[in-house]
């Protein structure tokens, strides 16, 4: 009796795995995870660390999603690019930008892997992924002032480059005045890549060396042997106030549109002669190692479908801190 | 008593509304500043102009000029911060804050007055003597800077760094070549020593100085800024410049600079020209030892084709080969900007084939010692250097030849007025020699790619590249003056590419003869020739392009020569 009910049994169980041969059903299943890297901090600009999932909702394109993955990221390694302008205009702030970077590489994760990566006229891998900070010093001991500023083609190459990071976590720090000169990529290219990448870039915008505190005194930058010899310039009154390119030479707009599309940060780097040391590029620096380890990691599957446009991401939390996250991600169907 | 009373109260009261409406104007200014800070120049303008018309200050004058500058009206910010010296002659920040304003419209003379006037009033003003100082030094100027800040007994340095690195951070060959101490004050003739054993070691195609105030008064970081040499690759941009270099010296080149760190340069050159064919190589170390020490050990092959029946006593004298190996070993020290001794040894393999004469022909080995020494003299508006080198060669020394030599020069620069932009430039040379010459030993006046006694209106070579229708001599005496007037000057941003250069136009002047006593050439005559041409101008060396010709024969220079700045 045993033996025929376990006989009718398999029968039915081979006829109807036969049947589901025959006609197949499809069931699709979205697997897209999406991360984004939330940065949170309160009214003074302190960073929040102690929040739970409960604490973030998160929309994609206006409609809430159930967080389905959530960290914080104190102890989460991360992988890291640092892309260096070396072009002429650099001249003055390289030793500055490179001091701050040595000091900022010995304070981060023992465990975060950092590639360097410069750009002048063309992009050089000056040291890869590693987690040896000698070989990293040594790099950035080794960099030199060429002509050229490729900007784009850098941070291009440069999230090309992040891919082969070891960690999920994964960012750029890009140091340029960001007015690019002869690349081949343009700034929709680049913009493109950083919206389907889950990249942080931070922009550190180097300006030229101004003397003294602008705040306190009439701007101006020192004389050149050329430029002393070309006499005086056209006066011509102008209205006040910070434009897309600030007087001093930087395009903080394409800075800020790439940290903007991903979840990072855009910095003026100042600097005056009157400047004591390397203060303000290590303020920063500290800034942003800090917030690499404050900031949570929320992961969800998208309700509806990629329909290979761009989606906007929007992540709100307790009404007394602010979020700063990405802006979206671009579809890729 | 009670209207005492009240008189007492209203005095009081007078007083607080005195005090609060000063603390008021105080305040304003205060916004007004905390404005300029944000940005908000125009908000700025409008508190610091209330403020103006009711309780003028100083301040108030100041920090309005100060908005109109940020606000790009340079001529109300000029009116404003004029007005305000006018009224307040006793306070040198509005001469500081109008150098910059004309710092910022690149009127550089404008803003060294206006710092004068400032030091004037006040003679201790840090701010005005770091700008005056900052500003020869970025022109590079640093004799001037250092007198500037030498005023206040500076500037005495905290810490030395290299391109913002801390010092011992940089390449060694810095470490090495610095010639100012920490605690101490940086004098000129220091900078100028570390500069020259910089520019020395050949890595560096510029070495600038900054220096930087610190928190301490008195105290400053002084910043060497170095641009290092790119080394030779099979880049777009190398290949231009070699196909530059071969269409300019039909000469091949491949350098390598500081080989793995060790500050080891191997400079290696070829040309290949049937008539003149020439092969050198260069080896170029640092020593790390004080004085700027370096050793250069060079090689030479050549291969030549000499024709010297145009200028030899005897014109049927056919054309005939050369070729000679030498190695030279010299060891040069830098003691002081001023001096450089060097002193080496030379070995030459000499072969000559065809019909000479038996006194240039069968001297095959010379083995000979070399001393060379250089003074500047004068290293102020006029600058002018001597220098000295002689040679020994015994046959006890590895030759087959006992003869000696030496050449004496003196260098000297004037600039001419500064509108002018132009220097005057002279050289007086002379050269003699004893016992009997190798043929490569003579003096040669004439111009090639390296001349050492130029005479622009002769070439080196024949049309057919055929060594040597310049006149030849045992002994010499030359005159060259050149006239030059920058046109351009493309100092900005060196990098290790392109070298920091100057572009200038040239006339020159030269006059010379040669002597022989061993009677093979002709006998002397006053050689004169004159031309013009363009120059270009890095730190070390001098690139020129020139159209010169001879006043007393037919025979003209079209080219490029090289020469070693001082």
């Amino acid at each position: 009796m045993r033996r025929l009910l376990f006989t009718i049994v398999s029968v039915i169980a081979t006829l109807g795995w036969m049947r589901a041969a025959q006609n197949p059903q499809t069931l699709r299943v979205d697997v897209r995870l999406v991360n984004v890297v939330a940065t949170v901090a309160d009214s003074k600009g302190t960073f929040v660390s102690s929040l739970t999932a409960d604490d973030f909702t998160l929309y994609e394109d206006g409609v809430a999603q159930k967080i389905a993955h959530f960290t914080q990221d104190r102890d989460v390694p991360v992988s890291v690019g640092i892309v260096l302008d070396t072009s002429g205009s650099m001249t003055s702030r390289i030793g500055s930008a490179t001091a701050g970077i040595t000091r900022f590489i010995e304070s981060i994760h023992a465990d975060d892997d950092v590639f360097i990566m410069t750009f002048a006229r063309n992009v050089s891998l000056v040291q890869d992924f590693t987690s040896d900070r000698r070989k990293l010093s040594r790099a950035l001991g080794s960099i030199r002032i060429e002509g050229g500023t490729a900007f784009y083609d850098g941070v291009r190459h440069a999230l090309e480059k992040i891919k082969e990071g070891r960690h999920d976590k994964k960012a750029i720090l890009v140091f340029s005045d960001a007015m690019d000169m002869g690349s081949k990529a343009t700034l929709e290219d680049v913009l493109l890549n950083v919206r389907r990448s889950e990249v942080l870039v931070y922009g550190l915008g180097t300006d030229q060396t101004t003397y003294a505190d602008t705040s306190e005194h009439v701007p101006f930058t020192l004389p050149t042997p050329a430029s002393a010899g070309r006499g005086p310039r056209n006066t011509r009154p102008a209205a006040g106030g910070r434009g897309a390119v600030a007087s001093n030479g930087v395009n903080l707009k394409v800075l800020n549109q790439l940290s903007t599309s991903s979840g990072g940060q855009e910095f003026l780097l100042s600097g005056t002669v009157m400047d004591t040391g390397f203060s303000r590029i290590d303020a920063i620096l500290a800034q942003i190692a800090d917030e690499m380890r404050s900031q949570y990691t929320l992961g969800y599957y998208p309700s509806a479908p990629d329909n290979g446009q761009f989606h906007s991401i929007r992540v709100v939390t307790r009404p007394e801190y602010r979020v700063r996250t990405r802006a979206g991600y671009q579809g890729r169907e | 008593m009670n209207s005492n009373c009240s008189r007492r109260r209203a005095g009081h009261l007078f007083i607080l509304l005195l005090v609060v409406s000063v603390c008021s104007l105080y305040a304003q200014v205060d916004d007004a500043r905390e404005a300029i800070r944000n940005g908000n120049y125009e908000h700025a303008i409008s508190l610091l102009t209330a403020t103006l018309e009711r309780e003028p200050s100083a301040d108030a004058f100041l920090y309005l000029g100060i908005a109109y500058a940020h606000s790009k009206n340079h001529e109300r910010a000029e009116a404003t911060l004029q007005e305000g010296g006018a009224k307040y002659p006793e306070d040198p920040r509005f001469h500081n804050e109008l150098a910059g304003l004309y710092l910022s419209q690149n009127e550089v003379e404008k803003a060294r007055m206006s710092l004068n006037d400032a030091l004037r009033i006040g003679p201790d003003n840090v701010y005005a003597i770091d700008l005056l100082a900052n500003i020869e030094l970025a022109l590079r100027n640093e004799r001037a800077a250092l007198q500037t800040w030498s005023r206040k007994g500076g500037p005495m340095i905290s810490r030395i760094m290299n391109d913002g690195r801390f010092l011992e951070d940089s390449h060694w060959t810095i470490r090495r070549a610095v010639a100012f101490e920490t605690d101490k004050t940086l004098r000129y003739r220091q900078w100028r020593t570390t500069e020259r054993r910089l520019l020395e070691f050949g890595l560096y195609n510029d070495a600038r100085l900054e220096i930087r105030p610190t928190p301490t008064s008195g105290q400053y970081h002084a910043n060497i800024m170095t641009a290092f040499r790119k080394n030779t690759q099979l880049t777009p941009n190398d290949l231009v410049t070699q196909l530059l270099s071969w269409s300019l010296t039909r000469t091949f080149r491949l350098n390598r600079w500081d080989i793995g760190g060790s500050g080891l340069t191997v400079n290696g050159s070829f040309r290949p020209s049937s008539g003149r064919r020439r092969g050198e190589l260069r080896i170029l170390a640092p020593v790390p030892m004080a004085a700027g020490l370096v050793v250069e050990a060079s090689g030479l092959w050549r291969a030549e084709r000499w024709n010297v029946s145009e200028i030899a006593m005897d014109p049927s004298i056919a054309p005939f080969r050369f070729t000679s190996t030498g190695w030279r070993l010299m060891l040069k020290a830098i003691p002081d900007y001023r001096v450089e001794i060097a002193g080496g040894f030379e070995f030459t393999k000499r072969r000559t084939s065809g019909d000479l004469p038996e006194s240039l022909a069968n001297r095959s080995n010379s083995g000979k010692l070399l001393l060379e020494a250089s003074v500047l003299l004068t290293d102020r508006i006029h600058q002018s250097r001597i220098r000295a080198q002689t040679f020994v060669a015994r046959k006890s020394i590895l030759g087959d030849l006992n003869y000696s030599g030496g050449t004496l020069e003196l260098n000297n620069r004037i600039p001419l007025p500064k509108a002018t932009r132009s220097t005057i430039e002279s050289t007086i040379k002379g050269g003699t020699t004893r016992g009997p010459i190798p043929l490569d030993e003579y003096f040669v006046l004439g111009a090639d790619l390296h001349s050492s006694n130029l005479m622009r209106g002769y070439t080196a070579f024949d049309k057919k590249h055929r060594y040597n229708t310049t006149p030849m001599g045992t002994h010499f005496l030359l005159v060259n003056t050149t006239v030059d007037r920058e046109l351009r000057d493309l100092r900005e941003n060196p990098s290790s590419f392109f070298p920091p250069l100057i572009v200038k136009a040239e006339a020159f002047l030269d006059g010379g003869k040669v002597f022989d006593r061993t009677g093979i050439f002709r006998k002397p005559e006053l050689l004169v020739s004159a031309g013009a041409g363009l120059r270009f101008e890095t730190r070390q060396h001098a690139l020129h392009f020139v159209l010169g010709r001879s006043l007393r024969h037919n025979a003209s220079f079209t080219g490029v020569y090289i020469e070693k700045r001082w």
